[in-house]
């Protein structure tokens, strides 16, 4: 482990959120001084600006890079209840801020997060949670992309658990100001497409994952499928972050929570397989929900309980190693071993490091 | 917790601390690096420590269980410069209201993290901070990689692929060439025990000799390359010390397993003895002469340990030499003694003297030799009891002396396991002083009899891995190998499993321990800053690393950055046109060749892989990615040729759509270039296919046979229009009016031209139609004039569809910006359109007045 490099970005206030483009060779980062900077990284390693903008009205606090093969595209969530889409400028606007696409609003509250979906032939499904603890997601099949379609908002509290037809409580607008000061809101798609759009979300003080499968048309509503309850020993305390690690078609999925008292939560869900042979001792019917559409989730790992906050947790592209933050100003880094368990790889501190002996200080 | 493995190594003595902050451009290597614009001269200190860390502790079921929990974990702790702040203020830090973020790159592994708020109590509103000036750190992002590899992990790693790679094809072939022989051909697949299909290869069993012969070969340019690094005194000592171990342990493996006949029946002990020479030379040579060189050699303290060491060593020449010192000894019966023994030393059987016809020969004569020792001792002793050999009291410890020499020569198990320093030497010896028939299949029983009385030292990886090889304990071999050096449990556990001598643990292990090693020596190379350099060796790795192997590298190939999207060449002409510095550009422009031209080798070679590895559909994505990142940028030729590779008749169609936006906003000149930049055959196909797609119509519903009609006919017309649009352009260039004219019919009333592009052409032939000349006959004329009607009621009712291309041209002819409104365009539009009628009743008198083909 050591460090690389580093880049003085240039904002006029603390970043509030940095992103990779799907080749790593670009990165988008965010301030809350309101504006987006983009960088690109040279040949030597190090990380050239190329351009930067006024992006909002207010802090920005998330961003999120498309899959280029719909194109170039950026969308960043903000504080004024709004996201934007942005366009890379062709080349003969070459240099210039990037072309504002969409203005998607209708949220209550700040969106904490926006995510593009996975590369798809057709639509293009992006995902926001916001402080209203409602979904929403947007799409665009149009080629020129000024024409976005929301897809109802799903109010993720009230969300019936899979099985059951509908809910009974209606939604309730707003969240009580505990939850506001407790709560957290996220959200991760599922990297592939095989099943469909299949989204992981979390609102408020819920110790609840969410996984919700997103219809291709708008016209129909989502559908829970599976809610992951942490286990009975685990810590209930609300989550902050929530990560769907890339599966590179492995037979499962592995999701990654963080906690505000520091717990990390590993699931491993498996969707349901083709049956194509009649196993005898297969006993599915009694476990659950009937049918063919049946995922399993399992917490594989569980750990961290009474540390501090967990900022974020964040898996590399294989999803084979995880990386987490916390408020004690700790990086580390996390590795499945051959034998199933987690092992510890690494930290990174920003704190300054101890003075060796002899060496003067 | 064992030494980290190679890929995630802590260690910073890779170079990746000496951090440089110089301004601008760092021309130094990729260790170094500097800080963008900003000059901070940090100061230089280490940052790296160790701290303790205690393992997450695993309470859910599915975890690993077995007693590591709570374990004490030695964690390197890399500390980010610059610091955030200095040891101690960690808690003022925190209340300031600041957090650590991090993120992770798709690729190589690297991680971002930068100092960031806390959220704050109102999640709507901004957070803030107690001390809101910011540090240096608050307004640094900074970068850091798990792992880093040295030039000669480099030259290691790239080196050994090649070796891989023909591995892999050997056995390959050897499967294809040996199924026929044991009539496995009619078996195209089989079902194993627990329902999984297996290829016919998995039922042949372990490789034939002739296979494993080619594998020792392979094996053994693995060990020349091993041998070539542990030598070379320019790599850090720590990292040499890790070839040598790998070295020594590939080395055995290789004796061990793949025999050099390819069938290891053969007596084995003095292979064994071979590499116990080479990774622990003994006895000291300079040692020896010291000994000799005194007056009376035998009075050295050394002189029979170091005769005993030469005969566990198989030095029998030098020990007998030594021993045929003593003859001068005062002492008769020691003079006697040792002549006897020095003469039988000399003349001690060896399994590798070459005049043994077959194993049987040597064993025969080792045998009488043996039985002839033991005679002329019993003649030597006569029955002379212990300590009496030679008479005299004083004689007594040299009779011991004697008595260990003879116990070694007559090869008595319990003095060679006294005499030998550790289990190794004892494996030597054995196969040559005890157990001369020693076989590769007793390996494990005389193993378990060593260690019982000489165990293994378990806290030195290198022996624990080295005497689980010899117990035919592999996977134990195997995990230790993962703890010391990536690259080996990869390359051996490759070897081994080929050998199919690794154990199934399906219970434990979701993958086979072989892929599992595959994908974890894949991971360090794409975990480094060097990843790209690598691709193409990942791409091979995961091909062949099972099924998990297989689709990482479908999203590994579709993460190879093909930078054809850099400043474009267009646009450098257009900075030159413009009146920029020119000299400047004109020096860009090289250098964008160059990697304009790097860029298209790259691509060339993923759409080598991506054929090889049979990766058609990403192959089509990654081409369907860059055709679109072509368009944008204005290279419609390399789009055209992408999205023919792509399959994506849609992106071709939207290609024509802009090359003829380009006619319609700027003019021929642009529109000739453009076309001229698409892929010939594009072109030239283009009516051929079109015509095929006509003829394919069904006549009844007048809709085309769909899945006759490839993605380039479907487009066709598109292409077609725009060569043949290209042509009466040319044809107009040059002034030949008269076939300019005639094509211009054809591109009205084929039907191939888009309806916006309609009016525009209509627009265009007023000039023709006014010229002196008569261009157009009375039918062409009425012809047009269908098109124009057609034009004029559709666009009543669509008006954008029909006229919009028009307005733009009539802007672009007129020179206006876009200041006019859109109504007073379209009205323009429609004056133009009633000239064009005007025109066409003019030439349609003329052409009638002129009796040229008159109706009457």
């Amino acid at each position: 482990m050591l460090q690389t490099n580093l880049l003085a970005p240039g904002h006029a206030d603390l970043v509030t959120h940095v992103t990779y483009d799907f080749y790593g060779e670009r990165l988008a980062t965010c301030s809350a001084d309101q504006k987006i900077k983009l960088f690109r990284k040279s040949h030597e390693g190090t990380w050239d600006q190329e351009t930067e903008w006024k992006a909002h009205d207010a802090p920005i606090l998330h961003l999120s890079f498309a899959h280029p093969v719909h194109g170039s595209l950026l969308a960043s969530s903000s504080h004024d209840r709004t996201v934007r889409i942005w366009e890379e400028p062709t080349g003969r606007e070459r240099e210039g801020r990037w072309i504002e696409r969409a203005v998607l609003t209708g949220a209550k509250g700040s969106v904490k997060q926006v995510e593009f979906g996975t590369a798809d032939a057709g639509s293009e499904p992006r995902a926001t949670i916001s402080t209203d603890s409602y979904l929403r997601i947007y799409s665009s099949a149009d080629p020129s992309l000024s024409d976005w379609s929301l897809l109802q908002p799903i109010h993720i509290p009230t969300l019936p658990p899979p099985g059951s037809s509908s809910s009974d409580e209606p939604p309730i607008d707003g969240v009580g100001t505990n939850e506001l000061a407790l709560g957290g809101w996220g959200l991760s798609w599922c990297k592939e497409r095989w099943w469909g759009s299949i989204i992981a979300v979390f609102t408020g003080i819920s110790p609840i994952v969410k996984i919700l499968s997103i219809p291709v048309d708008t016209s129909s509503s989502a559908n829970s499928i599976m809610f992951l309850n942490p286990p009975s020993s685990s810590s209930t305390a609300p989550l902050t972050s929530i990560a769907w690690a890339p599966s590179c078609g492995r037979s499962y999925h592995l999701i990654a929570t963080g906690s505000r008292d520091g717990t990390i939560r590993i699931w491993r869900l498996e969707p349901p397989v083709e049956k194509l042979r009649v196993d005898y001792n297969d006993d599915g019917y009694h476990d659950g929900v009937a049918g063919s559409t049946q995922w399993k989730g399992d917490c594989v790992a569980d750990f961290g309980k009474g540390g501090a906050r967990i900022g974020m947790v964040d898996w590399n592209a294989t999803g084979t190693t995880l990386t987490t933050t916390d408020d004690e100003g700790v990086v580390r880094i996390y590795k499945p071993t051959y034998a199933r368990s987690w092992k510890l790889l690494g930290e990174m501190s920003a704190e300054e490091p101890p003075h060796e002996d002899g060496n003067g200080q | 917790m064992a030494p980290a493995p190679t890929g995630f190594s802590f260690s910073t003595s890779t170079g990746g601390s000496s951090f440089s902050f110089a301004q601008g451009q760092s021309s130094s290597g990729p260790s170094t690096f500097s800080f963008g614009s900003s000059s901070n001269p940090f100061p230089q200190k280490s940052a790296t420590s160790t701290s303790m860390f205690t393992n997450p502790s695993q309470e859910v079921d599915g975890m690993d269980q077995d007693g590591d929990e709570d374990e004490e974990l030695e964690v390197e702790v890399l500390h980010l410069q610059p610091s955030a702040y200095p040891k101690g203020e960690k808690k003022r830090w925190k209340s300031s209201g600041r957090t650590i973020n991090a993120v992770t790159s798709p690729v190589g592994g690297e991680i971002a993290s930068w100092i960031a708020k806390k959220p704050s109590a109102n999640p709507n509103e901004p957070s803030t901070l107690s001390e809101p000036s910011l540090s240096l750190s608050d307004r640094t992002i900074f970068f850091t990689s798990l792992s880093s590899l040295t030039d000669s992990l480099v030259q290691l790693y790239t080196e050994s692929h090649l070796l891989f790679t023909s591995l892999q094809q050997i056995v390959a072939e050897s499967h294809s060439r040996r199924l026929p022989s044991i009539g496995l051909e009619k078996i195209a697949e089989a079902w194993d025990r627990r329902g999984n299909l297996v290829s016919p290869e998995g039922l042949l069993g372990p490789p034939d000799a002739e296979t494993i012969m080619h594998m020792r070969r392979l094996a053994d340019l693995y060990l020349d390359q091993l041998g070539e690094l542990k030598a070379n005194q320019d790599i850090d000592i720590e990292l040499r010390a890790r070839f040598t171990t790998s070295y020594n342990t590939l080395n055995l493996a290789e004796v061990l397993y793949l025999p050099v006949d390819g069938k290891g029946e053969g007596l084995v002990g003095e292979e064994i003895l071979d590499w116990v020479n080479d990774v622990d030379p003994a006895p000291d040579n300079s040692q020896g002469n010291e000994i000799m060189s005194t007056q009376n050699p035998w009075d050295h303290p050394l002189f029979f340990p170091y005769i005993s060491r030469c005969i566990l060593r198989g030095f029998h020449l030098p020990a007998a030499s030594f021993l045929k010192s003593l003859s001068k000894h005062p002492n008769i019966s020691i003079s006697k003694l040792s002549s006897m023994l020095s003469q039988h030393l000399s003349i001690f059987p060896r399994s590798t003297e070459e005049r043994w016809r077959v194993d049987l020969d040597f064993l025969q004569a080792h045998k009488s030799w043996l039985a002839k020792f033991k005679a002329e001792l019993i003649s030597f002793t006569q029955g002379k009891q212990k300590g009496q050999w030679f008479g005299e009291d004083q004689y007594k410890s040299i009779e011991n002396d004697f008595r260990v020499i003879i116990d070694l020569m007559e090869g008595k198990p319990q003095r060679i396991l006294d005499e030998t320093s550790d289990w190794r030497e004892a494996l030597g010896a054995w196969g040559i002083l005890v157990d001369v028939d020693m076989r590769r299949d007793h390996l494990p029983e005389i193993m378990a009899m060593i260690l019982d009385k000489i165990p293994v030292d378990t806290t030195i990886p290198e022996d624990a891995i080295q005497s689980a090889l010899c117990s035919a304990d592999i996977i134990k071999a195997l995990m230790g190998c993962y703890d010391i050096d990536i690259w080996l449990s990869a390359h051996l556990g490759d070897l081994l499993d080929k050998l199919e001598l690794i154990p199934d643990d399906e219970e434990r292990f979701e993958i086979p321990l072989r892929d599992y090693f595959l994908l974890e020596y894949t991971e360090i190379l794409q975990n480094n800053p060097k990843y790209s350099a690598f691709w193409r060796v990942i791409c091979d790795y995961l091909n062949y690393a099972g099924q998990e192997g297989r689709n990482r590298l479908k999203s590994h190939i579709m993460r190879i950055s093909i930078s054809l999207d850099g400043q474009s060449k267009s646009e450098n002409r257009k900075t030159q046109a413009d009146g920029m510095d020119v000299e400047e550009s004109t020096e860009g422009e090289g250098e964008q060749t160059k990697e304009m031209e790097e860029a298209v080798r790259l691509l060339d070679e993923i759409r080598a892989a991506c054929g090889e590895f049979k990766l058609e559909e990403e192959f089509k994505m990654i081409s369907q990615i860059l055709a679109s990142k072509l368009i944008r940028k204005g290279e419609y030729g390399m789009a055209a040729s992408m999205s023919m590779m792509a399959g994506d008749g849609w992106a071709l169609s939207r290609i024509a759509e802009k090359i003829l936006d380009s006619y319609i906003t700027d003019g021929d000149e642009e529109f000739l270039r453009l076309v001229d930049t698409l892929p010939p055959t594009l072109l030239s196909e283009a009516p051929t296919a079109l015509a095929e797609l006509q003829n394919q119509l069904d006549p009844a519903s007048g809709l085309p046979d769909l899945p006759a009609t490839s993605a380039l006919s479907i487009f066709a017309s598109r292409l077609t229009f725009l060569s043949e649009l290209r042509d009466y352009l040319l044809f107009l260039n040059q002034g030949a009016r008269d076939r300019a004219a005639s094509k211009l019919v054809g591109l009205l009333t084929s039907g191939i031209a888009p309806v916006g592009i309609r009016a525009v052409l209509l627009v265009e032939s007023i000039n023709l139609l006014e010229d002196s000349d008569i261009l157009f006959s009375s039918n062409e004329t009425f012809e047009i004039l269908r098109v124009l009607e057609e034009v004029k009621v559709n666009s009543s009712f669509a008006k954008q569809d029909y006229l919009e291309q028009l307005i733009q041209y009539l802007q672009r002819l007129s020179g206006d910006g876009d200041d006019k409104t859109k109504m007073t365009g379209y009205d323009e539009g429609y004056k133009k359109l009633d000239q064009v009628r005007l025109a066409l009743a003019r030439n349609l008198a003329r052409s009638l007045v002129g009796g040229f083909d008159s109706p009457f």
